[in-house]
């Protein structure tokens, strides 16, 4: 799987691989159980600092999406936990979208459309 | 052999060049990976940027080649200089000056490819960074195994020569030469630079050309299997290179050993490296079609050639220009590295002036306050005459062998500790134009010493032993 780091968005370069790596996840590109490279590894292939990388493996792990232990690293859970629930954090950026799509005159029916190719996968 | 060092350099030089003509300067731009340090791409080959890229290409070819056939006209000008240390001086500077000025085309390439991309609307996304989870750290093509085998080959060939040379191993009939120890080190010396800077290219971050992680493991794969390639065929070279020395030396002990040598390296070096350029540029033949990424950081290379990325914490990146790695001069360790690499540049150039002037003064043996004084620019030895014990004059006849320890050995100036016909660890100030040499002990130790003539030689010898007396 291939991730996209822009050095100049806003979003932290920590949280910008946090959020392919769970994209991927979703997408099935990264696997139940697949490994992930060492923290080392990645901040040197990205040439970023490896508390960056530590930082993102931290939050995916209280998030539930990978497990790691010293012996194997990091590798995707086996089962995610299916919580069944959209979190608030991820209800105000929907709104946020919606909200901005609105104002941009796009069709409701344009993002549903959108949404059910996201939650497919087909795009 | 007068012209052996002009020789050496020559075999050196003309490979070298021509290897980076055909590799810098190519005449089919369409299927390399980047031109002139600006990276390939599709925009370039469509119908009008196409014609300006040839016509850019084309050109610097051509200014690559008369460069290229002035230096050749200007090592053939040099070698007619009859004085060896004005030559070796003017060769010194000439290899120093040729490289940069070889590279000149390349670096005014690069700033007008820069120039068309932006002419062409070629958007710069610099800040983008790919990577690919599956190939991350993980792919290595080099087996340690390979690289150091030959070299403790050489390792035990420089041990066995120094202990024969040290007399602790008998047999030979050439002990103490040191020139198989010397050679033997020299070549080690190669080998255990190349052996970190192979892992270091083994380790380079692996490139993302597809969203395809199949296709960029491949990619990787091969482009790394070909420098781990290279990297070994140098090692095992510089090791069979020292073996056929030794062999050689066996037969006969001569200078044309070195010629043969040094010929025989230099063109199973250039072998091993045009077959990686060859393979290199079948691997990005093969992979222009899967390439579905380009990273645009054309922008942080300046002239293509010297990569600055204060963001980028990588110290080691793969070369634009020329073959293997380079460093990131953004880098804090890279800025240290450039320091220490420009103060030893302006030092060897220092250097070689130092020499020459050091070689053209005069050299002066005199006798002041009872003490024989040897000076050329400085004062290298003082003797008090009470202090000096049996001078004879010396002839230096065919026989007469030199072998220098430490000190400056350009002809016909030998100044320092040499091995005089097999004697090690004698204090030498010789001039060559000289026929004789007086030779004494005093502390303990030998001194060989001339004028800069032979009449110069025998006044020294001539009060010498009027203060004996």
């Amino acid at each position: 799987m291939v991730i996209k780091i822009d050095e100049y968005s806003d979003v932290p370069i920590y949280m910008q691989i946090r959020n392919q790596i769970v994209m991927g996840i979703s997408s099935g590109e990264l696997k139940a159980g697949e490994q992930l490279p060492t923290v080392r590894a990645l901040a040197l292939e990205i040439g970023i600092n490896s508390m960056t990388v530590s930082k993102t493996y931290q939050i995916l792990k209280s998030e539930g999406y990978i497990m790691t232990d010293r012996k194997n690293g990091a590798r995707v859970r086996m089962t995610i936990e299916k919580s069944g629930v959209i979190s608030d954090e991820n209800k105000n950026e929907l709104r946020r979208i919606v909200s901005e799509s609105r104002l941009s005159g796009v069709a409701p029916e344009e993002i549903h459309k959108l949404i059910d190719d996201y939650y497919s996968g087909k795009i | 052999m007068d012209y052996f060092g002009d020789i050496t350099l020559l075999v050196i030089m003309v490979p070298t060049l021509l290897v980076m003509f055909f590799y810098e300067y190519p005449a089919r731009w369409q299927d390399r990976k980047f031109i002139f340090g600006v990276r390939n791409r599709e925009e370039f080959k469509e119908e009008k940027a196409s014609a300006q890229v040839t016509k850019i290409v084309s050109g610097t070819r051509k200014q690559a080649l008369i460069i290229m056939i002035a230096s050749f006209v200007l090592m053939g000008l040099i070698m007619l200089i009859p004085d060896a240390t004005v030559r070796m001086s003017l060769w010194m500077l000439f290899i120093l000056a040729d490289l940069v000025l070889f590279s000149i085309p390349f670096m005014r390439s690069n700033l007008e490819m820069k120039s068309l991309k932006r002419e062409i609307g070629i958007n710069s996304n610099a800040g983008t960074i790919y990577t690919d989870l599956k190939a991350a750290g993980s792919i290595r093509a080099l087996k340690p195994a390979l690289i150091i085998i030959p070299n403790l080959i050489t390792l035990a060939v420089f041990i066995l020569s120094l202990l024969h040379d040290l007399g602790i191993i008998p047999g030979g009939t050439d002990a103490s030469s040191f020139a198989l120890t010397g050679m033997s080190g020299s070549f080690l010396s190669i080998g255990l630079i190349l052996v970190p800077v192979a892992f270091l290219m083994d380790r380079l971050r692996n490139e993302v050309i597809s969203s395809d992680s199949d296709t960029n493991n491949n990619y990787n794969r091969a482009k790394k299997k070909a420098f781990a390639d290279m990297f070994v065929a140098m090692s095992w070279i510089n090791a069979l290179v020292v073996i056929l020395y030794a062999l050689l030396l066996l037969f006969m002990n001569s200078d044309i050993v070195l010629v043969i040598q040094i010929m025989v390296y230099m063109f199973l070096l250039m072998a091993a490296l045009a077959l990686f350029a060859k393979k290199t540029v079948a691997i990005d033949k093969r992979y222009r079609n899967e390439t579905t990424i380009d990273v645009d950081d054309d922008d942080k290379w300046i002239l293509g050639s010297i990569y600055y990325n204060p963001e980028d914490r990588r110290l080691n990146v793969a070369k634009r220009m020329g073959i293997g790695g380079t460093i990131n001069i953004g880098h804090p360790a890279g800025k240290a590295i450039t320091i220490v690499m420009g103060i030893f540049l302006v030092t060897a150039v220092a250097s070689v002036i130092l020499i020459s002037v050091f070689a053209k003064t005069g050299m002066k043996v005199t006798v002041q306050n009872d003490t024989l004084v040897c000076n050329q620019v400085i004062d290298y030895y003082k003797v008090p005459l009470d202090d000096i014990k049996d001078p004879e004059l010396c002839e230096m006849k065919s026989g007469f062998h030199l072998s220098r320890q430490v000190g400056i050995g350009m002809d016909p100036v030998f100044i320092g500790t040499f091995i005089v016909n097999d004697e090690s660890g004698c204090n030498t100030f010789l001039n060559m134009k000289s026929d004789l040499y007086v030779r004494f002990e005093a502390n303990g130790v030998t001194y060989c010493i001339s004028g800069n003539s032979s009449s110069e030689t025998e006044e020294i010898f001539g009060k010498l032993e009027a203060a004996k007396k």
